[in-house]
């Protein structure tokens, strides 16, 4: 039935609006940063900017690219993105797929290190590797969501929540996790070690121009589904069945992440890892009390 | 209409790439700690600092380029992507300054390869030790029909 009620047409039009939003939320996003810095800061409209001057740029390759992942990573991260894009908000569809295109995320910034040749880049992949912790969150998650509503469907979880409220204060520790999540998946953020300034651009460093954009427009969307994700799952239906609501509530949440990365400082890799651990821990210990006492 | 996208798109995203080879830092000084601070706020004009060369579109070179770095120099302008401009900013970075005769009677200095522009072509140079923010901002401004128009 869910499968009926999709089309092309919708879905390029979704592609489309996740792409714009998500490019208007990220350049609201350096807005807000700049402003706690004391100063105007760029324009909203500069992410767009951006992924446009880069796409015009003289188009070479490095001499130490291995050329097929060299490239075949960039459209790898867009297509995951978009394929997440489609089965979260179209199909509506079970969280382990979305949960499984996040691990490959991962592969994209260590293939993106590896492929360029350059060492900046590898050791923006390793970070990325490290920070495979970022996943232990995400699985116990999905698990104590599972042990909440039976279900891990999307749409069987916003049925749930019609019926028994938000999850938002129902799971308080697995939203602080997800939350914790979009932190590190946002800009500048304190987790942001596998684009660390102390690495030139990390794992993005010898992907430019034309790959650089479209891994640029992957981000873009990658922002708007996890925000998405994250009103579906724990604020509900209340929220998600309106688009108007959704993206007034996502602007919301963009300045709440700007504030949070605009106020800490980027941590150094270990302890980005070990603090991410030790939330993966704490959603553990949620998801064994959950199990040990029922429901 | 792809030469308008084109220029419009350059236009609205200028990278700038700092590059310090050698000298008092003072230039470093007065780009970074004045034009990309709060009081200039280059970013409200869409000019952004980076310090990947894949990403820059403008070189700011500052220092009288020792030899050491000389040859880092050539590459970085070598990585960034066309269409790119160059900056020399500073009395170094244009003849050398007072590092080039450090000898003074005793000839020329033989750790400096400078000024830049026998290293690279440079498209911009603002004098002054160190320029004022003000005189390097309109460095950077006369180097933009470069960036935008493309080779």
């Amino acid at each position: 039935m869910m499968l009926m009620d999709t089309s092309l047409i919708g879905a390029i039009n979704l592609t489309i609006h996740a792409f714009l939003v998500g490019s208007l939320l990220l350049g609201l996003h350096r807005k807000i940063m700049a402003r706690i810095q004391g100063r105007p800061g760029p324009p909203i409209i500069q992410y767009l900017l951006h992924t446009l001057k880069f796409y015009v740029k003289e188009i070479t390759f490095p001499i130490t690219a291995g050329n097929p992942l060299y490239i075949f990573v960039a459209l790898l991260d867009i297509a995951i993105w978009l394929a997440a894009l489609i089965i979260a908000i179209d199909f509506k569809s079970s969280l382990l797929i979305i949960i499984g295109i996040y691990v490959l995320q991962k592969i994209v910034e260590h293939g993106c290190g590896l492929s360029s040749g350059s060492p900046y880049g590898k050791i923006g992949g390793v970070r990325s590797v490290f920070s495979a912790a970022a996943e232990v969150p995400l699985f116990a998650v999905v698990a104590a969501i599972y042990l909440t509503t039976h279900s891990v469907l999307i749409s069987d979880i916003l049925s749930y929540q019609e019926i028994h409220g938000s999850l938002l204060f129902k799971m308080p520790i697995c939203a602080f996790a997800f939350f914790i999540l979009l932190v590190s998946k946002a800009p500048n953020s304190p987790f942001g070690i596998v684009k660390g300034k102390d690495i030139v651009s990390g794992y993005m460093t010898e992907h430019y121009g034309l790959l650089g954009a479209i891994i640029y427009i992957a981000e873009a969307i990658a922002y708007f589904v996890l925000l998405w994700l994250f009103i579906a799952v724990f604020i509900g239906p209340l929220v998600i069945n309106s688009p108007v609501l959704t993206l007034a509530v996502m602007v919301v949440m963009t300045v709440i992440l700007a504030f949070v990365n605009g106020l800490t400082p980027l941590l150094a890799p270990h302890h980005s890892v070990m603090l991410q651990m030790t939330i993966a821990g704490l959603v553990l210990c949620d998801v064994l009390y959950r199990l040990i006492v029922g429901g | 209409m792809t030469v308008m996208i084109k220029k419009i798109a350059r236009k609205k995203c200028i990278h700038v790439m700092l590059v310090y080879t050698g000298g008092c830092n003072a230039c470093d000084i007065e780009v970074v700690n004045a034009i990309f601070s709060p009081f200039y706020d280059a970013e409200q004009y869409n000019v952004f600092l980076t310090f990947n060369p894949r990403e820059a579109d403008i070189l700011v070179v500052t220092g009288c380029v020792t030899k050491v770095v000389a040859e880092s120099l050539r590459k970085i302008y070598e990585k960034i992507p066309e269409p790119k401009a160059v900056v020399a900013v500073g009395a170094c970075a244009l003849m050398g300054g007072v590092y080039k005769n450090i000898g003074g009677d005793l000839g020329t200095s033989d750790f400096v390869a400078g000024p830049v522009e026998n290293i690279i072509p440079v498209d911009v140079k603002v004098p002054g030790c160190a320029p004022r923010p003000e005189d390097i901002i309109a460095g950077i401004v006369k180097a933009l029909p470069k960036v935008i128009e493309g080779k």
